[in-house]
């Protein structure tokens, strides 16, 4: 235990801090102010992988380090839809998560968000549309953004994610 | 049709020494027996279809024994339904393979269970995606049937469900317990939801950019695929890897092991409600996938491979750097090792949790990570060593209790000897190109490559086509073996150890999928 | 009884709903420091909430109407709960009609309502959540009240008021038996309110979870309700530790005035501090009991109370 301890003393605070997002245009609505302020303060993220090589999953993953440090800045992964406000979702979509992804997204609550990460969720990557993949998450659910990257780094997910909140 | 005469074992174009044969069905089930009895096992099972080539449907099986691969190959004519004998009472693996290949091609092993692996319903029961007359752009309307699972019978039986989305941030699959309590009974596991139709896709690229595909079968596992991929092109091309390239090639592998083993015991403390292992290890597996980028040009490997050679050399001061941070890594391991040997919460979790004897693990045909903490010998770095690891001798690694304490050991160990190696190969480096030519392989060339990624040995079987088209690719991760350990591996635990005991494995859906 | 008694009770009671979420977050800031990363504001349980109470509420088809009370059912016994625990005053008018066995009656009431709700919609992880908090509650409940009957044979009363009014007059306050009663204390504390080791809250493992499980199913305001009344029930356990092992700076029966309330209020604050942190250490430093052990692990803190009760009676006194 004491051994323990002292590594936790020894290691210290790890988290990062990142460049400030580009200011949010002057002219932003009410609207869309409140959602960032409610929204972007406590936002319960639900994953959802519709598929995908599971390298998108290791960099979300990484999202839980203590560089990073996702639940510093209000946020936090979910376990269950019904506790979420954005669905991520990674992969091209598989015939057989379709039907999955798609109730996993009736079962949120409104408002809701969705991202899709990697260039396998934007545009189906190197997997394309076929009679096993749709080809991309727009293509079965609506989608309010996309991350490119294969995989996608860490903060650029972060940023996806802020900036899908911001404009909603 | 006339079945093709029995050939003498003929040399097979591989990585390592690799033998082929072509069989009739007689002999498909009798050399199988043979390797049985020779303590051999069965790696990998495909089919192909040459129906346009000499009008039947092939079935192949490569085995691993002391002294290298065998590959069977069977060849079916083009009746209603193409048959083979099914190989699953000497290799039970083979069951879910041989599904399968039925869900893809429509040939079946005279095995009675014909539920459909990877069809969940995507497409119809009569279409076959991987033959020759199936358009892969099609799409058809999803046509979901329950799947019938093993019923369990008795007083105060329960079934809970879980998946294919599960809470956390996972892949997906589907898992049925059948309970008393909180006692398992039976659990089954129901795969294939990934299925991205890979194996087709190969079919519409160029040998040249084959290995990212394979790379993006298992990101997990990307350099070991690329690897394995490169590895079958460069045997029927005769090409030979540069030794700097092959250096760096064991480099980028070796890092790829550090990163999953450090992610894993990370994780493996988490899940036993011990946040403090994770946030040392994710810690330490972050600084490793930034030197990555210092070293490599990015975290994850996905594109370092490639057929001939390696993308990047590494820049000049980076061998002195990595030999600094692996020190610093060494240092830690050890010191959070002797942490989890001593904290008594974490021990009470994994000790005799999820125990999978060294016989259960022999006969269901363990490999890889999982096999070696059950006792089974095997890494075929070790035992069919391929350059540079011709050369570098690598220590085997294994424990012998088979149970979640001696998988979380056996990461500890092989992170001290990845480590080891990787400072073998920076100290003995050689200069030299990082990239050679590799021409187009002349058509219908079959070459296999194997290679031991972190999780087990993975293997990619490739036949060439014309003007540098792919035929046929075949890959194959080592979860097919290792899924099937988990519904042994769980029998007389508690539900609430499952999440505990899968992430002992951590074997991969999507590479599983494919 | 005086109209500045009721003033103090709904004080109290106002002070518990307002401060619990904040005793949560600064449990959450504690662990984050212990696990080197950086902490959320101590305001985050409040956005949470605040967000939640804006959120749309989706409910399965079959949701009964318990399913749809429960939440309010739950908040509404916590309060009450708080109402009768000395946090600040010992001047409670409703500590008079209800003293710690129907506070023990109240926890009871809040799980018993929460598991069914759990079963309600007949999802595999309502079901194993609930059987598993049934079995949690069933074994901690009698250690609970095995501590309480500690506290009761050293005063005589079974009313926590009188019991704080109590300490003031009783001379030696580091009795032994109040050493295993405190161990025991604080291991049905971390049973009952889903902490390691008995419970992970931050688990992402759905064949582990306990409290979590019963939580999947709600959303928007019921689940903010839910959440609040976890963080009011932790916050009435913490005061009942406090109110048996640490009353220092309750204002008791005659204190008058503005002066020994406000002592109250910063002795609450620092103890809160202090039992926020040591939560935190204890959570970090260990791993999660395999749920077989739980039944050990709470019958090893009755046998504590029980051990303390007896070290009192052959002590005399």
């Amino acid at each position: 235990m004491i051994n323990t301890l002292s590594r936790m003393i020894r290691t210290g605070i790890l988290t990062e801090t990142f460049p400030a997002p580009a200011s949010a245009s002057p002219a932003m609505d009410r609207l869309q102010k409140d959602m960032r302020n409610i929204l972007g303060r406590a936002l319960c993220i639900r994953h959802v992988d519709a598929g995908s090589c599971n390298g998108c999953e290791l960099e979300i993953h990484a999202l839980n380090n203590p560089y990073y440090n996702i639940e510093g800045i209000g946020m936090k992964f979910v376990a269950s839809p019904r506790h979420a406000d954005l669905l991520l979702v990674t992969g091209p979509v598989t015939a057989n998560m379709e039907e999955a992804l798609k109730r996993t997204l009736d079962a949120m609550p409104d408002p809701k968000l969705v991202v899709a990460v990697g260039d396998c969720g934007a545009c189906g990557g190197v997997f394309g549309k076929s009679y096993a993949s749709r080809g991309a998450v727009a293509n079965v659910i609506p989608v309010q953004r996309t991350v490119a990257g294969c995989p996608p780094s860490p903060v650029a997910i972060l940023e996806a994610i802020r900036s899908a909140v911001i404009e909603a | 049709m006339m079945h093709e005469p029995e050939r003498s074992i003929g040399n097979l174009l591989s990585n390592l020494p690799c033998k082929s044969k072509v069989v009739g069905a007689l002999d498909w089930h009798r050399e199988a027996g043979n390797v049985r009895a020779a303590g051999g096992q069965l790696l990998t099972l495909w089919g192909a279809d040459d129906r346009d080539r000499d009008g039947s449907f092939r079935i192949f099986a490569a085995y691993l024994l002391d002294d290298g691969i065998e590959v069977l190959e069977h060849a079916m004519g083009n009746g209603i339904t193409p048959t083979y004998p099914s190989l699953a009472e000497l290799f039970p693996c083979a069951l879910h393979m041989e599904r399968a290949v039925y869900d893809l091609l429509g040939i079946a092993s005279m095995e009675p269970d014909h539920r459909g692996w990877l069809r969940h319903g995507g497409w119809p029961r009569s279409e076959f995606p991987l033959r020759r007359d199936f358009d892969a752009s099609r799409q058809f309307a999803i046509d979901s049937q329950p799947y019938p699972f093993v019923q369990v019978e008795g007083d105060g039986v329960h079934e809970i469900a879980v998946g294919p989305v599960h809470a956390g941030t996972i892949e997906p699959g589907h898992f049925r317990f059948s309970v008393v309590g909180e006692k398992v009974l039976r659990l089954e596991e129901r795969l294939g939801y990934t299925h991205k139709g890979v194996s087709k896709r190969f079919e519409q690229m160029q040998q040249a950019e084959g290995h990212r595909l394979a790379a993006r079968l298992s990101g997990d596992s990307a350099v070991a695929f690329s690897w394995a991929y490169c590895a079958a092109l460069e045997a029927i091309t005769h090409t030979g890897c540069p030794p700097r390239a092959a250096n760096l090639r064991a480099l980028a592998l070796e890092h790829e092991r550090l990163a999953n083993h450090l992610g894993d015991l990370g994780a493996l403390g988490n899940d036993a409600g011990f946040a403090f292992g994770l946030t040392q290890f994710s810690r330490m597996k972050e600084d490793l996938l930034r030197l990555n980028v210092a070293a490599f040009g990015a975290r994850y490997l996905l594109d370092f491979v490639q057929p001939g050679g390696v993308a990047t050399e590494l820049p000049e001061d980076t061998p002195r750097l990595l030999l600094d941070h692996y020190l610093v890594l060494e240092e830690r391991v050890s010191g959070l090792r002797v942490i989890y040997d001593n904290h008594a919460g974490l021990q009470d979790r994994f000790r005799e949790a999820g125990t999978l004897s060294r016989e259960s693990a022999v006969k269901l045909g363990a490999v890889g990570l999982a096999g070696r903490a059950s006792g089974v010998p095997l890494d075929l770095r070790v035992h069919h060593p391929w350059p540079p690891y011709d050369r570098m001798k690598p220590k085997l690694v294994m424990q012998s209790t088979g149970d979640v304490a001696a998988r979380v050991y056996q990461r500890f160990d092989e992170v001290f000897e990845s480590l080891r190696l990787c400072r073998m190969i920076l100290e003995n480096s050689v200069a030299g190109p990082i990239q050679a030519d590799c021409p187009l392989a002349e058509p219908d060339r079959l070459g296999l490559g194997l290679i031991e990624s972190w999780r087990g040995p993975v293997i990619i079987a490739l036949e060439s086509g014309p003007g540098g088209t792919i035929r046929r690719c075949h890959a194959h991760d080592s979860s097919w073996q290792n899924w099937p350990l988990i519904e042994y591996a769980i029998l007389s635990n508690i539900v609430p150890d499952f999440p505990l005991i899968n992430k002992s494995f951590n074997l991969s859906y999507s590479g599983h999928d494919g | 009884m005086r109209a500045i008694s009721f003033v103090r009770q709904f004080l109290e009671v106002v002070l518990a709903i307002a401060i619990a979420p904040l005793f949560t977050g600064w449990i959450a800031q504690c662990r984050a420091w212990l696990q080197n990363r950086s902490a959320p504001s101590l305001l985050q349980p409040y956005r949470m909430l605040r967000k939640l109470f804006f959120k749309d509420v989706v409910l399965a088809q079959n949701a009964s109407a318990l399913f749809r009370a429960t939440p309010y059912v739950l908040f509404g016994t916590m309060v009450l709960a708080a109402a009768i625990i000395p946090s600040l005053v010992t001047d409670l008018p409703l500590a008079r009609v209800a003293d710690s066995i129907a506070l023990v009656g109240l926890f009871a009431t809040a799980r018993v309502f929460l598991s069914l709700a759990a079963m309600d919609i007949g999802t595999a992880f309502g079901t194993l959540g609930a059987r598993r908090e049934m079995m949690i509650g069933f074994l901690a409940e009698p250690a609970l009240l095995m501590v309480l009957f500690n506290a009761f044979m050293l005063f005589g009363s079974t009313s926590l008021p009188s019991l704080v009014d109590g300490y003031r007059a009783h001379q030696s306050v580091v009795d032994p038996s109040v050493i295993f009663a405190a161990v025991a204390f604080v291991m049905v504390l971390l049973a009952e309110n889903a902490r390691i080791p008995i419970d992970n809250p931050s688990t992402h493992l759905e064949l582990t979870m306990i409290h979590e499980a019963m939580l999947l199913e709600y959303s928007a305001r019921h689940l903010a309700l839910v959440e609040w009344a976890s963080s009011l029930k932790l916050f009435n356990y913490a005061c009942i530790g406090f109110a048996l092992f640490l009353p220092w700076g309750i204002a008791t029966h005659g204190a008058d005035g503005g002066w020994p309330l406000l002592v109250a209020i910063a002795a609450l604050l620092g103890k809160l501090v202090i039992a926020g942190a040591a939560l935190a250490l204890i959570e970090s430093l260990s791993a999660k009991l395999r749920i077989f052990r739980a039944p050990e692990y709470l019958a090893m803190a009755f046998l504590l109370a029980v051990l303390g009760l007896l070290v009192h009676l052959l002590l005399g006194a």
